[in-house]
């Protein structure tokens, strides 16, 4: 176990140089940019030169590079080129929103998702059918489609819901459920139906196995059969899929922010896209994958602990 | 079957302590499976290498097969030594070794005719003529009882038996001198078992194949062999000709093996389960044994000294067979007061 | 392949995974909506009724008209056309990026597979590596160097998915090396390009499609957020993410507007999404076929969830028990039929108060289907007559609950493959504790030193420490055992036994079946040992009932079978065992081998492969009768003509049928 998580961090050191030092590297490739897009399109070359002399635009990639490096391996990430900010104080107001955007989504694809595929698999075929429809309709769906649709009907039409916005949780806790529901939903809905065809498929082949045909055939009631043993069995499997769509989420984030104007990492992410602003961009990029290790670790963590053959077998 | 143990020239197979080791992972050592295996096969003998899971059985075959890659000692054919050959060594060697496996269900391919599979030894490394390959397939299959419309069937449409058959042919269609059979009838029913016994007995009739027969069975080694290797925990516990080995067995771990057989006869069974049940005795050594002989936790022959006086070798107890026990004495004292009934 | 047998192989079979998915409606009409939608997306220019950029005024946001089928946007431009020309580059890009994803992950997940050791860790670990970068701000920035060029964006996206197919290649191609024929491949000195492409390929690709399927889904669903963001399409230029989101401009206007893109997208990813569950399908049932007979294995598999779940089994006429009450168990015309095929037939045993039953036979011969009859465990697709009492109680006829009561405190089970028989996530005491706390009622420190007790009553020293292990830490031996204690705590009646040494080696076997005997002598409980081994029904059955092909062929003390056995497959079975044969001599082997049951004739089952087979013996069904021995019982029509007359016969068959 302490080997699994130590192979997990040292995976975790790489993934930390290799994310910001690729993104370096590809935004580097187009030097020039950063200026143009500050100082706009009529600006003069005396005043581009300054402004990249200002920020060590100037000299070579590599002795920038190492420079953010330095930087970076004592906590620094820099600050904007546009706004001149620390790029940790514009990231931490805002990882608070894609925090309760993607936790939210994890909690309805993670408590619907196991409902419905739990249900199914004492169901019979004819639950095991619906939900087999229901999940390709589910995955079919893009999210940002979705969003629209759901602005459609429920801000639009019957006006029950707000549109666009958000409202922190500090000012109003109503205001900031109220103004989560539908990013979440439509971010949740496609984790929803991976999740329940994961834990019913598991709950199913585990319902199947010899061990329960064992169990059942010398006493063990059903209930224990399902909610018991097999539950038990498919808590592995489903927490990995749990991360997985975690992960995935992370990455839906960044339209769903943009569709409901929340102010978050993800459409921080867009707007310095387009602005070149390479130390948020790369703040980003780190910020979203301390998230991912993070989640990496606490499946490692649970699954060797909620069955003890893997716990041996790594 | 002249040639037992020992000087003859017609030795076929030789295997010279023969170790294999499992890397069981970065940090962990490596797990040794067989340990100096010595042993010869000559033209024309049925030798067995009989033992229990985790014995190492397996992994001398394929040792042998160039399936596992050797850590010391050697293998020679024909006195040409093949350890550890190379594919292109291989497809030689292929001429004189070949397999037949335990499993008919995965010994061939599914998205493969019968025709291509018995085929395939024929085109390594060559292009044969198209009605010569046909003539060779159909004939070889007819030698082991399969008609030629199988040709163009899949292995899907045949059963367990069929493919065993199949795969039989296979292995002799270049006319190998040296057959491995890894428990190649164990997956098979009695009444199918016993026709493919017979098959190997034929073929061997016919054209003085000799076969190496890994099995865990004591009864189809018995039946099948003319010598017998009897392993346990990758060591060599007890060689010799199949009669003697099987009917009066002097290494403690080969009586315990054979008493454990279950007889088809009620009266016989009870005797053998009575004698066994007399014979049974814990061991004074306990824990796991990393010197001297791998056997004396279960021995009830054993005395300390089994495990403190370091590696306990082979030594003679008759003509072309040995035992490594240092109670052989006593062993065979009982043994001659307590034959086998089989 | 250059053998000349190619030539002739009959196509068809080889591809039988495609015909499977054929079949399959769903998977068909996926393929079509993407083949289709290509064809029309490829043929724009000649399809579509305006360009797709042409604004037009005078008709905005007009709804499905007869001029605009699919209606027309704020700037008046044609959907449909817009829709064609957008699916251009929206399809591209998911070719591009699958084609990526497969060519590299393919190749990755071979090398990885079939090279194993370090090569493989290496290969792993990086794609663990790619697979946890956000794939999200790598294309963020792609985008905004390419100057939003629709191609880098959708080839980086490829890259970031090589990991996906890489782990499943590498997954099916190991699962295909461990197979044997690759191993004879080796033994005959193939190269190894040849084994990869003549033998691993072809067995993998179907995880390998149905995954790349869900790949073009999944990328097709990240392309149209890229593209919603107006990333890799820059208006006006049109793609079917991009529409949403100008339909999202006038959703109060038109909503309309959100349908035709967003139901476009939706509809191809669900073609994508049904192509990959049909390919999963046919994957299986291609495989199915060629797979081995769940040899020695059936005995969990009827013994599905969906028994207790639903009403159970169709019992036909469970009808008075007569003449029952003696024996404990008492199984009467007993047929079990799925799908109509009758796997047993007409099978009646009785068990008395601690006698021990030996059923033998060859697998296929509806052992295990009897026992699991006995046992209720049966699936619903089972159709069950006849009837099983026990202490009196037809079994077949009663409710829920008065099965549950019978389970472990009348008949226990113990199966075959001790391995994997125990819950692998619950340790030792925990199993044992959990049916004990429901036979006994009992808690805490009871429970425990009920737990410690049944675990010494099956020769486990240390039961404390056992208790504490989980299943994988066991030997087969000392899971059997547990099995065995697991079956004890309700201090059952009835012990079925099925096949529970063919998985164990035969010290072990002698040990579980010598620790039998004793807690029989001790409980005085009755057993039904289900075993293909005759010498284990020697050495522990008081009778033993002899199966073939579905029905009880004989009957009859243990000790008669063996020395004056009735019927000719119990002679040839006996004969046929290696330790009876002389050594040296052929063995009496059975030509033939036991036909499945769509080949069962309504006459003697055995006929076709009965060496003493007469015209009489296809005449008509055979009922059992009386036999030489007390209590022997056997159904052959020559039974009366002289059973003396056979001998243990020893002499080979002429001619072995293949």
């Amino acid at each position: 176990m302490a080997r699994v998580i130590l192979l997990r961090f040292v995976s975790s050191v790489v993934l930390f140089i290799l994310v910001p030092t690729v993104t370096f590297f590809v935004q580097t490739l187009t030097p020039g940019e950063v200026a143009r897009s500050v100082l706009g399109i009529g600006a003069t070359q005396e005043q581009i030169d300054a402004f990249n002399h200002r920020l060590g635009l100037d000299s070579p990639p590599l002795e920038r590079y190492f420079d953010w490096l330095r930087h970076f391996s004592q906590g620094d990430l820099g600050n904007s080129y546009i706004t001149g900010q620390p790029v940790s104080e514009i990231l931490g107001s805002r990882i608070g929103v894609s925090m309760s955007l993607v936790i939210g989504a994890l909690l309805v694809y993670s408590a619907v998702g196991i409902v419905i595929g739990v249900g199914s698999s004492v169901g019979g075929r004819v639950w095991g059918r619906v939900v087999d429809l229901v999940s390709t309709i589910g995955i079919a769906i893009p999210n940002f489609w979705l969003a629209v649709i759901l602005i459609s009907a429920f801000a639009v039409s019957l006006g029950v819901l707000p549109a666009i916005g958000y409202v922190p949780l500090s000012e109003s806790p109503s205001g900031w459920l109220v103004s989560l529901i539908l990013p979440v939903v439509a971010l949740a809905f496609g984790g929803i139906t991976s999740v329940a065809k994961q834990a019913r498929d598991r709950m199913i082949a585990t319902l199947d196995s010899p061990h329960t045909g064992v169990l059942r055939a010398n006493g063990v009631s059903e209930a224990s059969l399902v909610f018991k043993h097999a539950l038990r069995n498919s808590a592995g499997p489903v927490i990995t899929v749990l991360g997985l769509n975690f992960v995935g989420a992370l990455s839906g984030s960044v339209v769903i922010e943009n569709i409901f104007v929340l102010p978050g990492l993800g459409s921080q992410a867009i707007t310095s896209t387009a602005n070149r602003d390479l130390p948020v961009i790369q703040g980003i990029a780190v910020y979203f994958t301390v998230i991912v290790v993070v989640v990496n670790i606490i499946i490692d963590v649970i699954v060797p602990l909620l069955n003890p053959k893997v716990r041996r077998s790594s | 079957m002249t040639a037992l143990d020992g000087s003859d020239a017609d030795i076929l197979l030789e295997v010279d302590d023969l170790t294999v080791s499992y890397h069981m992972g970065m940090r962990r050592p490596p797990f040794r499976a067989v340990r100096d295996i010595t042993f010869k096969v000559a033209r024309g003998e049925t030798v067995s290498i009989v033992g229990e899971s985790g014995s190492g059985k397996s992994t001398i075959g394929g040792a042998i097969l160039g399936l596992r890659a050797i850590e010391s000692g050697s293998i020679r054919l024909q006195g040409e030594d093949i350890t550890n050959a190379g594919i292109k060594r291989r497809r030689a060697i292929a001429r004189h070794i070949q397999a037949v496996f335990q499993d008919p269900f995965s010994s061939l391919d599914p998205k493969l005719t019968i025709g291509e599979s018995v085929a395939e030894p024929l085109t390594i490394g060559a292009r044969p003529r198209r009605d010569e390959t046909l003539r060779s397939v159909t004939e070889t299959l007819g030698r082991v009882g399969i008609g030629a419309d199988a040709l163009r069937r899949f292995p899907a449409e045949f059963s367990g038996g069929q493919r065993q058959r199949v795969s039989i042919a296979r292995s002799i269609i270049r006319t190998p001198e040296l057959i491995v059979c890894d428990e190649a009838v164990s997956a098979l029913d009695v009444s199918v078992q016993a026709q493919v016994i017979n098959l190997l007995a034929d073929l061997k009739a016919d054209s003085g194949t000799s076969y190496l027969f890994i099995s865990h069975n004591m009864a189809v080694v018995r039946h099948i062999s003319d010598r017998v290797i009897v392993l346990y925990k990758g060591r060599i516990m007890e060689q010799g000709p199949a009669a003697d080995v099987c009917d009066q067995p002097a290494h403690p771990y080969t009586r315990s093996l054979i008493a454990a057989v279950p007889v088809p006869n009620v009266a016989v069974q009870e005797q053998r389960r009575t004698a066994r049940s007399l014979a049974a005795k814990p061991s004074v050594v306990a824990g796991d044994v990393q010197d001297g002989c791998p056997f004396a936790p279960r021995c009830p022959f054993a005395r300390p000294a089994c495990t403190t006086s370091g590696d306990v070798r082979l030594v003679g107890v008759g003509p072309g067979r040995s035992a490594a026990c240092l109670r052989l004495d006593e062993v065979l004292r009982t043994a001659s007061a307590s034959p086998v009934i089989w | 392949m250059s053998s000349p047998v190619v030539a002739d192989a009959q196509a068809k079979e080889r591809f039988r995974t495609a015909r499977a998915f054929a079949r399959n409606p769903l998977g068909v009409a996926g393929l079509a909506f993407v083949l289709i939608t290509s064809g029309c997306v490829v043929l724009a220019a000649q399809l579509a009724p305006y360009d797709p950029k042409a604004q037009d005024y005078s008709t905005v946001l007009s709804g499905p008209i007869s001029a605009h089928p699919l209606g027309t946007d704020q700037l008046g431009r044609d959907i449909l056309s817009r829709l064609l020309f957008g699916g251009r580059l929206t399809l591209l890009g998911v070719f591009e990026a699958v084609a990526v994803a497969f060519l590299i992950g393919v190749v990755l997940g071979l090398i990885a597979g079939f090279a194993g050791g370090q090569v493989d860790n290496l290969i792993s670990r990086t794609a663990d590596i790619v697979m946890a970068i956000p794939a999200i701000v790598i294309l963020l920035m792609i985008y905004a160097i390419t100057s939003n060029n629709p191609h880098y964006g959708m080839l980086a996206l490829g890259l970031l998915s090589v990991p996906g197919i890489c782990r499943v290649t590498r997954t099916a191609t190991l699962a295909a090396k461990s197979e044997t024929f690759i191993d004879v491949t080796r033994v005959i000195g193939m190269g190894r390009a040849r084994i990869i492409f003549g033998h691993v390929l072809p067995n993998i690709w179907g995880p390998i499609i149905v995954n790349t399927s869900i790949l073009a889904a999944l990328t097709l669903g990240i392309q149209g957020g890229l593209n919603y963001l107006n990333l890799g399409v820059t208006p006006p230029d049109p793609s079917w993410g991009g529409m949403v989101s100008e339909a999202q401009q006038s959703l109060q206007l038109q909503p309309w507007l959100i349908v035709p893109s967003g139901l476009t997208l939706a509809l191809t990813i669900m073609a994508f999404i049904l192509i990959a569950d049909a390919m999963r399908d046919a994957t299986a049932a291609a495989g199915a076929r060629s797979e081995r007979p769940a040899r020695r294995r059936k005995a969990a598999q009827p013994a599905g969830p969906v028994s207790e779940r639903t009403a159970g089994p169709a019992v036909t006429a469970p009808g008075p028990v007569d003449g029952a009450a003696s024996a404990l168990l008492a199984v009467r015309s007993l047929s079990v039929a799925f799908g109509g095929q009758r796997v047993v037939q007409d099978v009646n045993l009785t068990v008395d108060t601690g006698e021990t039953l030996g059923i033998v036979g060859e697998s296929g011969c509806g052992k295990t289907v009897t026992a699991s009859a006995i046992l209720g465990s049966l699936g619903r697709t089972a159709r069950v007559s006849g009837d099983v009492s026990f202490l009196g109680q037809n079994l077949l006829g009663v409710g829920r609950k008065a099965r549950a009561q019978v389970r472990g405190k009348g008949i226990a089970y113990v199966s075959q493959d001790p391995m994997v028989a125990l819950d692998p996530c619950f340790s030792v005491g925990s199993h044992l504790g959990e049916v004990v706390g429901r036979h006994d009622g009992l808690r805490a420190g009871a429970r425990r030193a009920r737990v410690s007790e049944l675990l010494t009553m099956v020769g486990l020293p240390n039961p404390d420490d056992v208790a504490k292990k989980f299943p994988h830490e066991l030997s087969g031996g000392m899971a059997q055992r547990v099995l065995i204690a697991l079956a004890l705590a309700g201090r059952p009646k009835l012990l079925i036994a099925d096949e529970i040494t063919t998985a164990l080696d035969v010290t072990i076997q002698a040990e579980i079946l010598d620790l039998l005997r004793s807690l029989r002598d001790e409980t005085g409980m009755a057993m039904i040992l289900i075993t293909h081994d005759l010498g284990v029904v020697a050495d522990i059955c008081d009778r033993a009932a002899v199966m073939y092909a579905g029905q009880v062929v004989e009957t009859a003390a243990a000790a008669t079978v063996f020395l004056a056995p009735a019927h000719p497959y119990t002679q040839a079975l006996i004969a046929a065992n290696p330790i009876v044969a002389e050594r040296g001599r052929p063995l009496a082997s059975i030509p033939g081998s036991v036909p499945p049951p769509a080949q069962w004739p309504a006459s003697c089952h055995f006929a076709d492969r009965c060496l003493r087979v007469e015209p009489v013996c296809r005449s008509g069904p055979v009922a059992m009768s009386q036999a030489a021995g007390p209590g022997q019982t056997a159904r052959c029509v020559l039974l009366n003509a002289g059973a003396e007359a056979f001998p243990v016969g020893l002499e080979r068959p002429a001619k072995e049928g293949p």
